[in-house]
């Protein structure tokens, strides 16, 4: 490869040895999906301003979703292929209690794919399930790969996330490890082109210092903790 | 004596006189430091962390041509565009070419420090397209006609009175003091931005090398919006961004928020690797990653390459007092404090090489910067280029003089009691706001105190009476 700025760099690098020093410790460390982890997962979650409710089964983890959307009354909900391919009963659940259930793929030509977005952005709340959480930061991780939609976790006004507690991590640098030792991280890299942590709410305090929710992305962030394993 | 010119003396002025932006400075930067300190006493092993964090950024920019070639090539492996940018002006005509040959009449802009140092919207604009800053802070100054004040909160100097004011204005908004309202009249009104664009541009916080994923860092969501929903995404990365590893980029993550703002994470951290991929429900259909050097490879090997270690956190402008005094307006500058007064220089032309006497070389600076860049040097190694090239003779005389007379000691006492009789007779009150003949240029932006009554030398002979 060769470009002017690229040999411009090239003439003047040191290459200089530059010792690396002690690995600093993990932010927070205890076995994933351990009891610490969990407690842990809770302040941040509570700190960072995201409510989570636990669950014993993925069953009931279903049905808590559409307890909460009935209670606010929402009719539409914006969701992804991999989420219902992680939790099978999650859009029959959805249909049989009467919602609309948006998922499936934006075209790739521009008048199609902008009708499908104006579609998409009229859903009340997005449902995703999470690749992984990480307990000391209050983090949902979320991927986009194989049908993995970006939008469900951005454009409605409420997210909701489904997490089994053997993905709850204590930090990224924890997952980073695991995900780089058996392959998964570069895995990730070739399927997806978005992984997004997700850690609490939209926010801004762009006015007067003012802590406000939901200016751009969702204003509510609900986690929904699966104890048992999938 | 070197001395700001009129023009920066003269917003210097400005920013003193102004209360309002006194206030709010003076708020927001002692509330991030406080969040910042509690930050990072709650992260285990912190100091460490910022050894690895500063072994990482040092490491990197001695390596920059092999991980910045890794980097494009993962970035293109993955299907995206890399756009090498010698100057601003090659940055920005490769952006507006694009959007002009897909005939985009407007483009969504999520914060960018890059796309404001090329001058990019001033361009697009030349160019008849339309751009929408879609951060709240910077989408209310664009539509008051200013400039960002601060690099993580651009509008602290607008109070709530003033916002509603522009959003009634602009955006139709009812009369409100409602914080929330207002919020509320920006989603809206952005969100169909953001919807229509059929172009976003976003900055970049870290490029990693190893799988070309780009690393954006944002609180408000605007970041996701622009870079997923317009089928085009450019990304505009300085090159000195590239960080080696997935591993090497959490730890610069651990310091960048709490340095920052004071939380442990943003609310967004997105890795974004090359565009909608197979499979993939939605994305953009194309990225464009325009690398830009504009000046910085000129530093690259001199000691001032330090200043490129920096991951604009914004923690040293909060903590240094000159900045807290005359706001970020006053430097006139795209990257204003301390930092921004050593990158200024070495960007673009090269303007700006007076920024390096806005500071007292206090060090709060070096303190809290989470890579440990050593600024005061930095500011004093531009300080003594500036004055190699630009000290009058008069001046060269009589910093010879002054050495001569610093080696005698009876001679320099003397000439201390001239001087001191000499300074209180023009002093006022207590203090000299205006010197004579060359103190002139000094005082025009210190004011001098007028010394007591007597030496100390004369008055420690006084007192022990075996003054040698
Ligand atoms: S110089 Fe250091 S403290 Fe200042 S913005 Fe850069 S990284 Fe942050």
């Amino acid at each position: 490869m060769s470009h002017p700025v690229l040999e411009a760099v090239r003439r003047r690098v040191t290459h200089r040895q530059v010792p690396l020093g002690p690995a600093p410790a993990l932010p927070f460390d205890a076995p994933p999906g351990s009891e610490a982890v969990i407690q842990r997962l809770w302040a941040s979650w509570a700190e960072v301003g995201v409510h989570a409710f636990r669950c014993a089964t993925e069953a009931e983890a279903i049905r808590g979703v559409v307890a909460w959307l009935r209670e606010r009354q929402i009719r539409q909900v914006l969701t992804d292929a991999r989420t219902a391919r992680s939790y099978p009963g999650l859009i029959p659940a959805l249909e049989d209690a009467g919602l609309a259930v948006m998922s499936g793929t934006l075209p790739r030509e521009e008048g199609p794919r902008y009708l499908g977005l104006g579609r998409w952005a009229t859903a009340e709340a997005g449902i995703t399930e999470a690749v992984a959480a990480f307990a000391d930061t209050g983090t949902i991780w979320v991927m986009g790969g194989l049908g993995g939609a970006r939008c469900a976790s951005l454009l409605p006004p409420v997210h909701l996330a489904l997490i089994r507690r053997a993905q709850v991590y204590p930090c990224m640098a924890a997952w980073l490890r695991e995900a780089r030792a058996s392959g998964a991280l570069m895995e990730w890299v070739e399927e997806s082109s978005a992984m997004i942590a997700i850690t609490g709410p939209s926010r801004t305090s762009d006015i007067e210092k003012v802590l406000t929710l939901g200016v751009h992305g969702p204003k509510e962030v609900i986690a929904f903790l699966i104890e048992e394993a999938g | 004596m070197s001395t700001p010119s009129p023009a920066f003396r003269a917003r210097i002025r400005e920013g003193l006189g102004n209360a309002v932006l006194q206030e709010a400075l003076g708020r927001a930067t002692r509330s991030f430091l406080i969040s910042r300190l509690k930050a990072l006493s709650d992260l285990p092993d912190a100091e460490t962390v910022r050894d690895r964090a500063r072994a990482i950024r040092a490491h990197t920019i001695a390596h920059l041509d092999r991980y910045l070639e890794q980097f494009a090539q993962e970035v293109e492996r993955h299907g995206g565009k890399v756009f090498w940018a010698a100057t601003a002006r090659e940055a920005c005509d490769y952006i507006v070419s694009l959007a002009r040959s897909r005939g985009i009449p407007m483009v969504a802009k999520s914060k960018s420090m890059v796309s404001e140092e090329i001058g990019l919207n001033h361009t697009l604009e030349a160019a008849g397209i339309r751009v929408v800053e879609t951060d709240l802070g910077e989408f209310i100054i664009q539509l008051a006609g200013e400039r960002p004040s601060h690099i993580i909160t651009p509008a602290i100097h607008k109070r709530r009175e003033d916002v509603s004011q522009i959003f009634q204005k602009h955006l139709g908004m009812p009369p409100t003091h409602e914080i929330s309202e207002m919020t509320a009249a920006a989603r809206r009104a952005l969100r169909q931005v953001f919807l229509d664009a059929r172009m976003g541009i976003s900055g970049v916080n870290f490029g990693i090398a190893e799988t070309g994923t780009l690393v954006l860092v944002t609180n408000e969501g605007n970041g996701r919006m622009v870079t997923t929903l317009p089928p085009i995404h450019v990304a505009l990365m300085g090159i000195e961004r590239v960080v080696p590893t997935w591993e090497d980029t959490e730890i610069l993550l651990r310091v960048l928020a709490r340095s920052a703002t004071g939380q442990a994470l943003t609310a967004y951290t997105s890795f974004l690797t090359g565009p909608r991929r197979r499979g993939e429900p939605d994305g953009p259909e194309e990225l464009h990653v325009v690398l830009v050097d504009n000046g910085r490879s000129r530093w690259l090997g001199t000691p001032l390459e330090e200043a490129l270690y920096c991951i604009r956190c914004g923690a040293c402008l909060n903590a240094c007092p000159v900045y807290q005094a005359i706001g970020g307006h006053a430097y006139g500058s795209v990257y204003p404090g301390p930092i921004g007064s050593i990158v200024t220089p070495m960007l673009g032309e090269g303007n700006g090489a007076e920024l390096a006497y806005a500071s007292s070389l206090c060090g709060a600076c070096q303190e809290v910067c989470p890579v440990r860049i050593a600024i005061p040097d930095l500011l004093v190694r531009w300080r003594q280029m500036r004055a190699g090239s630009l000290l009058p003779a008069w001046e060269r005389l009589g910093l010879r003089g002054y050495a001569w007379a610093a080696r005698h000691p009876s001679v320099w006492a003397r000439i201390g009691r001239w001087a001191m009789a000499l300074l209180r007779r023009i002093g006022r009150e207590g203090w000299l706001r205006r010197g004579p003949g060359p103190l002139r240029a000094w005082t025009a932006v210190r004011d001098f105190p007028v010394p007591r009554r007597s030496a100390f030398r004369d008055w420690w002979a006084s007192r022990k009476g075996d003054h040698r």
